[in-house]
C-alpha cells in the first residue's frame, strides 16, 4: 500500500490529476471481501494503477479498463468527491468512493495592513495555509500575524519570480495602494486558481481594470472572475468585519458544490 | 484526498506502523460534516487532521484502535447518527447521520 501512496504522490508532484477511488462495498458472492479497502488510480493521461495484484485480477475479471476509467474519471467535471455504486454484472455489484487529490488549500494575502491581519487571525480558523507577502517590513511581522505560517517580505515584482500558482489557491489583494494591486492582479489574473478577491472602491477597481485591459490585453472575461468589491455583503464597515465578509466569501467558494 | 495526507502516510508508514485512514463517504440531514473529510489514526492513538472532533470522532479512534488489533484487519464503514437531543448533548446544533470509512493502510 506504501508504494501505491508513493504512485499518487510521484503523479500529483509532476502536476497530474489524479483521482482515486477506494473499493468501500462489496455486493457479491464471488469477489474476496477482503479487497474493500483497495484502491485504484486514474491520472490525467488516462493511465491506472492498482493498490495490489489481487485487486487488479479481481476488477479485470467484470470490467474493461477503460470502462473503469471512464468511471472514475468522471468526477473530473465536479471535482467533488462522491460515492458510486458500479454494477459489474447482474451479480456483482462495487462500491467506490471517488475523489482527487488535492493541495492543500493556500491563502495568498497581498498587503499586511488593517484589513489582512484580521482576515489571517479568523482564516486560520478555517484550515488554510497562510503566507502574507509585503515588503514593509514594520507591518509584516509575527505580531501581526500570529497564525500564519509564512511571512514573505519582498516587492512583489520578486516574489512573483519564483512563484507557482496552485489550483487550490486562494488570493486575496488588498495592498496599500492600486499600483500595487494592479501589479499583483496583472500577474495572477491568468492563473489557474480558485479565488481572487480584491478590495476597493469603485473607482480604483476601474482604473485596475483599464489598464489591465489597455496595458496587458486583459478580456472583460478573464476580469469577471476577480471578486470584486470582495466580501459578501454583510454591510461591514470596520477592518474586522470587512475581514469577516471576506472569510465568508472564501467559505461560500470552497464549498460551492456547483462551481 | 489531501496531498499533505499522502504526505503524512508516506513519512510514517512503515512495516510497524499502523494507519488508518477515516474519511465521511457520506452524510445526510442537517450533519455539520462535509464528504472527503479526512483524518489519519495511528496505532499509539494519535492523530492527524480531523474530520470534526468531538464524541463521535473518539468512536472512529476507537474503532480503528479494534481493527488494528484484530488478526483480519479489515477495513470498515462507521455509521454515526445521532438524534436531536444526543447532538444537542455533545454541543451540535442538530442531529444527522454520517457514513464514515476506516481504510486500513
Amino acid at each position: 500500500m506504501k508504494d501505491f501512496f508513493r504512485k499518487i504522490s510521484e503523479q500529483f508532484n509532476s502536476s497530474n490529476k489524479v483521482i482515486t477511488a477506494v473499493l468501500t462495498d462489496l455486493e457479491s458472492s464471488e469477489i474476496d471481501e477482503n479487497l474493500i479497502g483497495e484502491m485504484m488510480m486514474v491520472d490525467e493521461d488516462g493511465g491506472i494503477e492498482y493498490s495490489s495484484e489481487k485487486m487488479e485480477k479481481e476488477i479485470r475479471k467484470y470490467i474493461l479498463e477503460e470502462e473503469m476509467k471512464r468511471e472514475i474519471l468522471n468526477l473530473t467535471n465536479t471535482k467533488e468527491a462522491e460515492l458510486k455504486s458500479i454494477e459489474l454484472n447482474k451479480d456483482n455489484k462495487i462500491e467506490l468512493f471517488i475523489e482527487p487529490v488535492l493541495d492543500n488549500p493556500r491563502l495568498l494575502v497581498f498587503g499586511a495592513g488593517h484589513i489582512a491581519s484580521p482576515l489571517v487571525k479568523i482564516s486560520s480558523l478555517m484550515d488554510f495555509e497562510i503566507t502574507v507577502i509585503d515588503d514593509r517590513e514594520e507591518f509584516l511581522n509575527y505580531d501581526n500575524f500570529p497564525s500564519a505560517d509564512s511571512l514573505i517580505c519582498l516587492p512583489y515584482k520578486d516574489y512573483f519570480e519564483n512563484f507557482k500558482a496552485r489550483q487550490n489557491d486562494y488570493i486575496v489583494i488588498v495592498t496599500r495602494g492600486h499600483q500595487f494591486d494592479y501589479e499583483v492582479l496583472k500577474e495572477l489574473i491568468r492563473e489557474d486558481v480558485k479565488y481572487i478577491g480584491m478590495i476597493g472602491s469603485s473607482k480604483k477597481i476601474n482604473e485596475v481594470y483599464t489598464k489591465l485591459r489597455e496595458k496587458d490585453k486583459v478580456s472583460d472575461k478573464e476580469l469577471s472572475r476577480v471578486h470584486s468589491p470582495i466580501g459578501l455583503k454583510i454591510n461591514s464597515e470596520t477592518p474586522e468585519e470587512i475581514a469577516v465578509a471576506i472569510a465568508a466569501e472564501l467559505i461560500s467558494v470552497r464549498r460551492d458544490k456547483s462551481a | 484526498m489531501r496531498k499533505s495526507i499522502v504526505e503524512k502516510i508516506l513519512e510514517v508508514k512503515d512495516d510497524k506502523n499502523k494507519i488508518a485512514r477515516a474519511f465521511v463517504i457520506d452524510s445526510k440531514s442537517s450533519s455539520p460534516r462535509n464528504v472527503g473529510n479526512e483524518m489519519l489514526i495511528f496505532s499509539d492513538g494519535k492523530t492527524f487532521s480531523t474530520i470534526g472532533g468531538g464524541k463521535d470522532e473518539k468512536i472512529i479512534i476507537d474503532k480503528a484502535l479494534q481493527l488494528f488489533s484484530e488478526d483480519c484487519r479489515k477495513s470498515s464503514k462507521v455509521e454515526i447518527s445521532l438524534t436531536r437531543k444526543e447532538a444537542a448533548e455533545i454541543g451540535w446544533v442538530c442531529g444527522g447521520n454520517v457514513e464514515i470509512f476506516i481504510q486500513l493502510i
